[in-house]
């Protein structure tokens, strides 16, 4: 098969006994020098296993063409979308108390007493304020914790605010919640703001107990397994 | 001394420029490309030295190479991305 082929924007650094290969498009591709030489001088063969997986990963093909171009722009634009559109997620912490010490969690927290570690309706709606400088037509505000069932209040202000003061921006929500506290009115508040809930569920008790055994102090007997919170599943569904 | 059709003097400078730390560098361009290595503490030049510079030369002489040769796609995959035109097969064979 004739090896005429077209390469694509790439840089490449030298590993010693292979080469790296990247793209604007964020892909990789590491390559022995030695084939690495036969691809930069277009000797590889068409239907060399390298050469197509190189071709999957943007770094070359066939021709220039339409198709391929507007592939790799797609992704380009996709990867640099945040130049155009700036910072569309926003996190809001809005406490920091949690009723969980589950020993796998990322998100720092204190004890679900300490209510001076809740967020206040000021710093709430400066939070709002600033999300909508944001020039990026749709929006994502995500409740974070902490746990912010412990501060429903400055969620359900938050939600509030933001829609008084959105103008023509489309606002997403997102609570991320361990559900322990969730009562019938806060689902029907989220459910009716559309609010989507994001949780961890543990799986069966022994699993929850697992992860709550290093725990720092005592939790509140409770299981997120599937069987615990079959509303929540029904809103899912 | 390096052949010109081998490498470029850009790549010749690019590589010197990297070992220009330890090393100090004269080049002359005629028919042929002349570097003469001076190390900076007066001390001998290494053995592998120029076996180095030359490999420094031609990996630099590859980045330009495919620098030049991606220079036009890379600015017409920018255009596609932001400001896309319809009729780009089209375009592309008038280039």
């Amino acid at each position: 098969m004739e090896s005429k082929y077209e390469l694509y924007p790439f840089r490449f650094g030298d590993l010693d006994k292979e080469n790296l290969l990247v793209n604007d498009i964020g892909d990789y591709f590491f390559i022995n020098k030695n084939t690495f030489n036969k691809f930069v001088n277009k000797k590889l063969k068409l239907d060399d296993k390298i050469f197509n997986e190189l071709k999957a990963r943007g770094f070359c093909d066939i021709q220039y063409n339409a198709d391929y171009i507007n592939w790799i722009a797609t992704r380009y634009r996709t990867k640099k979308y945040f130049l155009k559109y700036f910072t569309s997620l926003h996190m809001i912490v809005v406490t920091l108390r949690c009723n969980h010490q589950c020993n796998y969690c990322h998100a720092s927290s204190v004890s679900s007493n300490f209510l001076k570690y809740n967020m206040n309706f000021e710093t709430a709606h400066k939070c709002v304020d600033v999300i909508m400088h944001s020039p990026a037509k749709y929006l994502k505000i995500e409740f974070q914790g902490g746990e912010p069932l412990l501060n429903f209040e400055i969620v359900k202000e938050i939600i509030e605010y933001s829609q008084s003061v959105k103008g023509d921006k489309e606002i997403e929500y997102v609570i991320c919640t361990n559900l322990l506290e969730l009562s019938r009115d806060m689902l029907d508040y989220l459910k009716q703001k559309k609010v989507c809930i994001s949780t961890s569920l543990d799986g069966p008790g022994i699993f929850f107990r697992f992860f709550q055994q290093n725990a720092k102090e005592l939790c509140i007997t409770s299981s997120r397994s599937p069987d615990s919170c079959p509303e929540i599943l029904a809103l899912h569904s | 001394l390096l052949d010109k059709k081998i490498a470029s003097i850009e790549a010749v400078q690019r590589a010197a420029y990297e070992l220009s730390d330890k090393y100090n560098f004269d080049i002359k361009q005629k028919k042929q490309i002349s570097i003469s290595i001076q190390n900076k503490d007066n001390k001998r030049i290494p053995k592998g030295l120029k076996k180095l510079f030359k490999n420094r030369v031609l990996d630099h002489q590859v980045r330009i190479s495919t620098e030049n040769e991606f220079k036009n796609i890379r600015e017409i995959i920018f255009a596609q991305a932001f400001e896309p035109i319809d009729n780009l097969d089209d375009f592309l064979k008038n280039k």
